[in-house]
């Protein structure tokens, strides 16, 4: 069976990097990191994901802006995104963009192995 | 034969005397009658100048009763020395009495004419002459006063009467005196001719062919009955003149008459028409008048409040107005503004302000005392309004600025939640993977990884409980069954409430209409208040929940008139209520309870938060929380207040 390839984008690079190791020790998932807002994009077309846990207060980009421009390219926007966030208000992301956002799913920061893993069956 | 004539001769011949006796009591009596007559301050000039025809008519009156006297003497014992003595007083007083007549008669021409054309020489002169005449002759004293002074005296009066009778024909007129000037003014002319010019006999032109033997002869009656005649004429149309004077005082007096009830009435319109209640009181504390503003005031009748003491109707802070506050009144002359009550008729107080001054009469003496009060209920109820509002205002503030607290609170706490969380998330992260790789046969590790673990879920919950904190302004509104959300609220905490044998009493009226609120914050409220409830309950207890709909009256309701007030007064809400019957909770705990972080139960694990949560939510469904401990018995109440018609745009 193929493994299912996981793009998380996050600043936090300790983070990202142990999502990485728990979830590559499944042995289901080949997961890829991007801890740069701004190359975001630019990450999904080479790495060409199955899904992707975005994060949405990032210092160089907003989440809400990334979630857009994917919308906009006809080739990324059946990927699915999981928002992965340290908030879990909403409004914190800007007005114009909530409705984009809030159809997607929210997986709040402290988020556990189980959790990813819940949520990555679920929507690939 | 005796002719009628002969008889009416003889007749009068032989009474003369008693023809003097009323010919000069006609005269005494006009005199005394003129000078008697009140005629101070007349309008008419007339009033100025009689009492000289007065003097004239006294004087005169004697001079004819001296005449009397001569008469009788002749008849009696006649001594020549007496006669001479009497002959001397009749030509002075004949005299002066003519003087006084002439002096009359040229003044009451001078006030028709308000000419200067007769001097008072003349009357010197004319006196003069007769004195001159008189010692000339030595004989016959009395024909030269009625030639020189009396005949023309009494031509000028009567010349005078007619002339001030024409220059004041319209007032005399009126009153009908037209006549007695006229008759006035004839009978003094007649008298005037007859007594000056028909004189004692004389040895000389005229006197020698016009004098009273003479006139005996002609006409057969002595001179002295005409003149009595006219005398009784005179005093006559006298008397009657004089009713000008008395018709006078009575015009004046019904003028006066009519200006002291216009003036009253005039005072009566204006006490009547002041809006203000004004009551005169008399000195020894009795109501003497209450202007109808009083009566519509105190709901007395006026008849009723007339000669009460005026402690029926006030009273001073408690105790009835006193005596001794009256006479502290009197003694200071004015009371100004005094805060006072009214008692009215149906025993119901009406505040108001109460301003007295006395009242002092013409002769200096304290007649009563006005009293003047205003309603000022209106007043104190504004000024109770305005404490009140005052009151909330501070209330409001306090509240203000506690939201201003939570909403920095809030802010850090977003903050401080986005810093946590990614380290949280790592450590999380980090023990999973720690927890798959390392062997789980060693006791400790997995001891520790799971205190880790522990360790991070609590933290989460605090910064998941500030992020709530923090999340207020988001509510997802849809119309609920209050009743339904408890019944949901409950069954989270249903296991709690059997561990801890708690025994729920459920009051919920069917009749609650629906309120429009987010379903899963409030059962987040209620869940919080359930679990205080229990928390209250260690050894078990009773859980009281109602609810039901009532009308808000109360300010600590959140009702008031004011626009920041969550509800209007008398407006119905939904409540719904949570009773323990726990410990309740001390006074000093109580005023914190809502306080951001403020907890009783930190070694459980309480954050504080609940509460300051519970508030902004039902804050947010612009509702009200209240925890009070119970009257009734021991224990907390917990009260949720919703509004039933939510606001446009709410």
């Amino acid at each position: 069976m193929k493994k299912k390839k996981i793009l998380i984008i996050d600043d936090e690079v300790d983070l990202t990097q142990m999502i990485k190791l728990n979830l590559e020790a499944t042995g289901k998932y080949d997961v890829s990191i991007e801890n740069k807002g701004s190359r975001a994009i630019a990450a999904i077309r080479t790495f060409k994901p199955d899904m992707v846990f975005l994060d949405i207060v990032m210092p160089d980009a907003d989440g809400a802006n990334v979630i857009q421009q994917i919308n906009e390219e006809e080739d990324l926007k059946n990927i699915p995104v999981v928002f992965l966030t340290a908030l879990v208000k909403k409004e914190e992301t800007r007005e114009d963009s909530i409705k984009t956002i809030s159809s997607h799913t929210f997986l709040a920061k402290p988020v556990s192995t189980r959790e990813l893993i819940d949520c990555i069956e679920k929507n690939t | 034969m005796v002719s009628l004539r002969e008889i009416f001769r003889d007749f009068f011949v032989q009474n003369l005397d008693v023809v003097f006796l009323i010919y000069g009591l006609s005269f005494v009596i006009m005199g005394i009658s003129i000078l008697a007559q009140p005629r101070r301050e007349s309008i008419y000039k007339l009033s100025n100048i009689i009492w000289i025809l007065a003097y004239f008519g006294i004087i005169h009156g004697i001079n004819e009763w001296l005449h009397m006297v001569s008469i009788i003497q002749i008849n009696e014992e006649y001594t020549s020395r007496t006669s001479y003595l009497l002959e001397i007083m009749q030509f002075a007083l004949l005299t002066i009495s003519y003087i006084f007549l002439f002096e009359f008669g040229r003044r009451l021409v001078l006030l028709s004419l308000n000419k200067k054309i007769f001097g008072k020489w003349i009357t010197v002169f004319l006196c003069a002459c007769t004195i001159t005449a008189a010692f000339t002759y030595k004989q016959n004293w009395n024909i030269w006063p009625g030639y020189f002074i009396g005949f023309p005296g009494g031509v000028l009066s009567a010349f005078g009467f007619i002339k001030y009778y024409y220059s004041n024909k319209v007032v005399l007129k009126k009153i009908n005196l037209n006549s007695y000037f006229l008759i006035a003014a004839v009978s003094i002319c007649i008298y005037g001719m007859l007594r000056g010019i028909v004189v004692p006999m004389g040895d000389f032109f005229p006197a020698a062919v016009i004098n009273t033997n003479s006139f005996l002869d002609k006409f057969g009656i002595p001179v002295q009955v005409p003149c009595a005649v006219c005398a009784i004429f005179l005093a006559w149309a006298v008397w009657n003149i004089l009713g000008i004077f008395n018709w006078e005082i009575k015009q004046s007096l019904k003028t006066s008459l009519e200006e002291v009830s216009s003036a009253k009435a005039n005072l009566d319109s204006i006490i009547n028409s002041i809006t203000d209640s004004l009551i005169i009181i008399t000195v020894d504390g009795k109501i003497k008048r209450a202007n109808p503003a009083t009566t519509a005031l105190l709901g007395y009748k006026e008849e009723k409040l007339i000669d009460k003491p005026i402690s029926t109707v006030f009273m001073t802070e408690g105790s009835m107005f006193s005596n001794e506050r009256l006479i502290e009144l009197i003694e200071k002359g004015t009371l100004r503004s005094y805060e006072m009550v009214c008692k009215t008729e149906s025993d119901n107080l009406i505040p108001v302000i109460f301003s007295a001054s006395r009242v002092i009469g013409n002769d200096g003496k304290i007649e009563g005392i006005v009293v003047i009060i205003k309603d000022i209920t209106e007043r104190k109820r504004t000024e109770e309004a305005l404490k009140n509002a005052y009151e909330q205002l501070k209330l409001y503030q306090s509240h203000l600025v506690e939201v201003e607290k939570l909403e920095t609170v809030g802010i850090l706490a977003s903050g401080v939640a986005h810093e946590v969380k990614n380290p949280l998330a790592i450590i999380l992260q980090g023990i999973e993977y720690l927890s798959k790789t390392i062997p789980q046969d060693e006791k400790n590790i997995s001891l520790a990884l799971r205190s880790v673990n522990d360790a991070i879920l609590r933290a989460d919950r605090v910064i998941k409980g500030l992020l709530d904190f923090s999340a207020m302004s988001e509510i997802n509104i849809s119309q609920e069954d209050v009743n339904l959300v408890i019944e949901n609220s409950l069954l989270l905490v249903k296991n709690y409430i059997t561990r801890h044998k708690i025994e729920v009493i459920m009051n919920l009226r069917k009749d609650i209409p629906p309120v429009n609120l987010d379903k899963n914050k409030v059962e987040q409220v209620l869940v919080n208040l359930f679990m205080n409830a229990i928390d209250a309950m260690p050894d078990g207890g009773i859980l009281n929940i109602r609810t039901y709909v009532k009308e808000l009256t109360e300010i600590k309701d959140g009702a008031g008139k004011r626009r920041e007030d969550i509800f209007r007064l008398g407006e119905k809400a939904v409540i719904a209520e949570i009773e323990d019957s726990g410990q309740g909770i001390p006074e000093s705990t109580l005023k914190k309870i809502f306080d951001p972080f403020f907890t009783t139960k930190r070694d459980k694990g309480g954050t504080g938060l609940g509460l300051s949560i519970a508030r902004n939510i039902m804050d947010m469904h612009k509702g009200k929380i209240k925890i009070e401990n119970r009257k009734e018995a021991k224990g907390t109440k917990a009260t949720l207040i919703f509004k039933i018609k939510t606001e446009k745009g709410a």
